[in-house]
């Protein structure tokens, strides 16, 4: 199905990136889970990998316009979003599918989707057309008219992609999508996020280095609320030793790299 | 909102589930109290008092349906999104009003069953009464949506409905059981109507009618703006309607005197086509038949004995009672279901009572002894005429002990003696002037 191109989208950008951030800091509650981030992407497939507690969600929750910055800058597509009280126009060109990833149970896939996509404030003329290419581009058109409760787990999550992308966002934030996947989705799901990358920005936030190496453009590596390695996937192969742990030489480079951060910062 | 989303909601709220819900519970307290049936404007007023647990049931499935985006964790993503909040919630609202009005109407139609097959009579007066009923069901589920949303816990539904009953149970209580306060009438059970026994010649007044749906609207804006409110001040705002539509609606609340009237329409007399005549009340027109029998019986009777006896009979709601040469008059009677209640021989005696007259209030008779020997001259009147005397009339005094003595002693008078006492005690009731009627009767002088 080819898709209408609008004159906005094709409009070159006049922002240097697509998401700067610079100094930046996000409370968690209480704890300080972003702590003086500096980060620059652009157009292309960047995944965050860290451990747990590095800050990944809650980053991605400022991404996403759900948590305000406590300090430092955020711009987003060009727009500051420090204390900006009108989100709307930024918020139609995002993307989001989060960690705990909630839905209502009694739509069908269809509908959930086509909600999402009002919520997205998309035209009405594009929604059904949108709704659908977003079904099929996550695998679901035999079960799009059936109730999301009947899903299994990597259906809901697939379901989740779907109205991540049925607005066609200029900014995608993934965070976990493929818990809950089997291997051949997993393959599915990298396909679609270099199809993606050629005119989005994908945040993919997980745990699984194998699909930052095979499906990511840009690895992104933190720890305590910063960023601490950024380099290719080649990069992330390259920074590991023999005496390493991991199984992998993607894994081997991503402990080595958590390792010297952590001892340097002794 | 489009309504490709309406129609999601519709089907996927809570919606469908308050329309089937009330229905159920409506179409069961409908067939399991007694009722009168028969009457529009009763159907309409008995559904509304059962408002009492179908406007907590609507609240509860209101805040039910408040509590999804906590329930089904969606508020993360929802907060992502741009649509403003007032029009992210507004199909929601829309959808969950109507379910709330289309279980509120079709309780209604449940109740035709029981109207449908006896009424004659329509009141325009049963409109207003069923459209307020049903803006206060859309009140509740819009109170409920705000208070679900805002406090999206498990029991919040539940407790919403119990105290929902509670605080109308409490009202009733302290505002007295039969009288109808300002407050009581602006409840959506509005409690405090005309006695059941007259509810078919009664219709609310324009101001009664008009100062529970502004209330009700009121309150029903105030819900809304809640639920749909992104900020505190703009839950503090949402409070106004509520508060401007109280200070609109209690002044304009006619109070207890005045929330009713009587419908013209209904208390107007309608007649058989056929000689003698026999009238009843439009609201009545559907027992007119059963009326016919003793109708027929009392004035043979009375033509038989009584020289210048009434050619026709009428049940008359209208006041004042005044009594009619040529008409006998019959105080309203209990309809239900197309018939009168009472049985044919106490119809005849209500219609033979002091002769086919009506009491005269205008003697006013306060001392007990006059009251009594009064209610005895028309006892024996009626037995007279009906050759003998029932043991156990049916109103509208009881019994006399000095009944059936002083029949007695009429009827050992020569015979047109008898008839020109009888005649004479008709023309004294018929005219209420003063004057001791059982002397009129039994007398040792006579009517002279």
């Amino acid at each position: 199905m080819v898709r209408a191109v609008g004159a906005e989208e094709t409009a070159p950008a006049t922002y240097p990136w697509v998401i700067q951030a610079e100094g930046l800091r996000v409370r968690a509650g209480r704890r300080m889970a972003v702590d003086g981030l500096d980060l620059a992407v652009g157009t292309g497939v960047h995944g965050v990998l860290g451990p747990n507690g590095a800050g990944k969600t809650t980053l991605v929750r400022s991404l996403a316009t759900v948590l305000r910055p406590a300090d430092g800058t955020l711009t987003l597509l060009g727009q500051t979003v420090n204390g900006r009280l009108d989100l709307r126009e930024l918020r139609r060109q995002i993307g989001y599918l989060p960690q705990e990833f909630g839905f209502y149970r009694r739509f069908t896939v269809r509908e959930f989707v086509e909600y999402l996509a009002w919520l997205k404030e998309m035209p009405r003329r594009e929604l059904p057309g949108a709704v659908q290419r977003a079904i099929d581009r996550v695998g679901l058109t035999d079960r799009a008219d059936d109730r999301m409760k009947t899903l299994s787990g990597g259906m809901v999550r697939r379901a989740g992609i779907a109205q991540a992308i049925v607005n066609d966002p200029r900014i995608l934030l993934l965070d976990e999508p493929t818990a809950g996947l089997d291997p051949d989705q997993r393959l599915d799901f990298r396909a679609l996020l270099r199809d993606l990358a050629t005119d989005t920005c994908v945040l993919v936030c997980t745990h699984l280095v194998e699909d930052v190496v095979a499906a990511c453009t840009d690895v992104l590596l933190m720890d305590e609320g910063r960023l601490v390695f950024r380099g290719l996937p080649a990069d992330l192969e390259a920074a590991g030793g023999e005496r390493d742990g991991g199984d992998s030489p993607a894994e081997r480079g991503y402990s080595n790299i958590l390792r010297q951060h952590r001892e340097s910062a002794r | 909102m489009t309504a490709r989303i309406l129609r999601i909601e519709l089907r996927r709220s809570t919606a469908p589930w308050v329309a089937v819900l009330v229905v159920a519970l409506g179409a069961a307290l409908f067939y399991l109290t007694t009722s009168r049936d028969g009457w529009w404007i009763a159907l309409a007023v008995q559904e509304r008092s059962m408002l009492l647990l179908l406007w907590p049931l609507a609240l509860g499935a209101g805040a039910w349906q408040g509590r999804r985006e906590r329930r089904e964790r969606m508020e993360e993503l929802i907060s992502s999104t741009p649509l403003p909040q007032w029009r992210r919630v507004l199909p929601t609202a829309v959808a969950m009003a109507i379910g709330a009005v289309a279980g509120y109407l079709g309780t209604f139609s449940a109740g035709t069953g029981r109207t449908l097959p006896y009424a004659t009579y329509f009141s325009t007066g049963t409109v207003p009464v069923v459209a307020v009923g049903a803006v206060s069901m859309i009140t509740a589920v819009w109170l409920g949506l705000a208070v679900g949303s805002r406090y999206p816990s498990t029991l919040t539904p539940t407790l919403l409905g119990v105290a929902a009953v509670a605080v109308q149970v409490g009202i009733r209580g302290v505002a007295g059981a039969g009288d109808t306060s300002r407050v009581g009438l602006l409840l959506p059970t509005m409690f405090g109507g005309p006695a059941d026994s007259s509810m078919e010649f009664a219709v609310l007044t324009a101001r009664t009618n008009l100062s529970q749906v502004v209330w009700l609207a009121a309150v029903a804006a105030t819900g809304f703006l809640l639920f749909a409110a992104a900020s505190r001040r703009g839950r503090l705002a949402a409070i106004l309607p509520a508060v401007i539509g109280a200070a609109a609606a209690l002044p304009l609340q006619p109070g207890s005197e005045d929330a009713y009237e009587p419908d013209r329409d209904a208390i107007a007399r309608v007649c058989t086509p056929d000689t003698p005549l026999v009238c009843v009340p439009r609201a009545h027109e559907n027992a007119l038949n059963s009326l016919r029998g003793p109708a027929r019986q009392a004035l043979a009777l009375l033509s038989a004995t009584l020289p210048n006896a009434p050619t026709s009979v009428a049940e008359e709601y209208r006041q004042p009672h005044r009594s009619e040469r040529q008409t006998v008059l019959v105080q309203p009677l209990r309809v239900s279901a197309g018939e009168f209640t009472d049985p044919p021989e106490d119809i005849l005696w209500y219609l033979l009572d002091g002769a086919g007259t009506r009491l005269c209030d205008a003697l006013d008779l306060v001392a007990e002894e006059q009251l009594d020997r009064y209610l005895t001259a028309r006892q024996v009147a009626a037995a007279w005429l009906l050759g003998h005397l029932p043991a156990n009339p049916p109103g509208p005094a009881p019994l006399s002990p000095a009944t059936e003595p002083a029949l007695r002693t009429l009827r050992g008078l020569p015979a047109g003696e008898q008839r020109a006492r009888v005649a004479a005690l008709r023309e004294a009731e018929l005219t209420c002037r003063p004057g001791d009627r059982l002397e009129i009767l039994t007398g040792p002088n006579g009517p002279r």
